[in-house]
């Protein structure tokens, strides 16, 4: 919640003539079907260029995180008060890492 | 080297033919070892700009968490988050790199404090019209040039005095949503966030542009391969 209050101060807060607001805050009560609804509205529309997602909250929806691959809007893992970044599950890293493993090497030395 | 390029000549045409199609190849590792070293380097900068991140968001929520302590957590709270109609403040512009179809890049540049004023306004619009307010020969500004300064240094110091005052307008804007007095913690928060806010927008731009470089390897890899 911290993390939306900080940008919403920022100024990045819009809400539309329907009440729709361009954040979602995930609390206990929050289910991980609202959290894929929310990611893949915020994914579809055209008036957003990046979708900031704690890191912790992407892990609860890895798998729709990890198939992403368009270029805009642009996917960023965030930190959460309660929850460290973690570099070995951001997805943008797990999807480069390819060139770094053993089997790429070597296929690419043959 | 002398020794070696009669070599190279008295080889005839055929070793002319041989030297020539060694060239494209020297030429293509060096741009994939160009396609890599940029990779590299950006995702070098992309780890380096999420650790600062985490510091910067730190600081945010401490002096979050020191102004919920000092105004009492009932004055700072999502339940006072506005849910009337208004506009992002803050707004991205995106220019998309459609020259390589396999680099798919895009450009990500933040603008910040826009006016929230006319809701309709898309981001190009608010960009122009941050772009109007610092413009040192626009009407208003001339008007007010004549009037009281002479020389350009004045009117650009006025220009920028005038866009500060937007800015500081719009940052009690959103404030005002905790109440009208507000603690010095909710106002370096505000700070904070928004320095975060210019870290992310460097993040995408860095992801961007290591994606791109990804593609391109990758590519390069399995050229090779077939």
């Amino acid at each position: 919640m911290d993390t939306v209050v900080g940008f919403l101060l920022a100024g990045v807060g819009n809400v539309d003539l329907r009440r729709k607001t361009n954040y979602l805050i995930v609390d206990s009560k929050t289910t991980v079907k609202q959290i894929e609804d929310a990611f893949k509205e915020f994914t579809s529309r055209d008036d957003i260029a990046i979708v900031l997602i704690s890191q912790y909250v992407a892990n609860m929806i890895r798998f729709l995180v990890d198939s992403y691959n368009k270029p805009v809007p642009a996917i960023l893992e965030v930190p959460s008060k309660d929850h460290p970044y973690d570099p070995g599950r951001d997805s943008v890293l797990s999807r480069v890492k390819y060139l770094f493993s053993a089997e790429s090497v070597a296929s690419g030395r043959r | 080297m002398e020794e070696q390029d009669s070599e190279t000549q008295s080889s005839g045409s055929g070793g002319e033919e041989e030297t020539l199609k060694l060239e494209p190849e020297g030429l293509r590792h060096d741009v994939e070892d160009q396609h890599v070293l940029q990779f590299l380097d950006s995702l070098d900068g992309y780890i380096t700009l999420m650790d600062s991140l985490s510091l910067t968001l730190r600081q945010g929520w401490l002096e979050l968490a020191s102004a919920r302590h000092s105004m009492g957590a009932s004055r700072v709270n999502s339940a006072l988050l506005n849910l009337k109609f208004h506009s992002a403040s803050t707004s991205l512009q995106v220019t998309r790199n459609d020259v390589d179809s396999e680099a798919n890049e895009a450009n990500f540049t933040l603008c910040k404090w826009a006016s929230s004023n006319s809701g309709h306004s898309s981001a190009g619009e608010k960009f122009r019209e941050d772009k109007l307010q610092t413009k040192h020969d626009s009407p208003d500004l001339r008007h007010r040039s004549k009037s009281q300064f002479s020389d350009e240094t004045s009117v650009q110091s006025g220009a920028s005095l005038v866009a500060d005052d937007h800015v500081q307008r719009e940052r009690s804007k959103s404030l005002s949503v905790f109440g009208t007095l507000v603690s010095p913690k909710l106002r370096a928060a505000q700070l904070s966030f928004e320095t975060a806010l210019e870290m992310l927008v460097e993040i995408a731009n860095t992801r961007s542009t290591m994606l791109s470089a990804f593609n391109r390897v990758k590519k390069g890899l399995e050229d090779i391969k077939s």
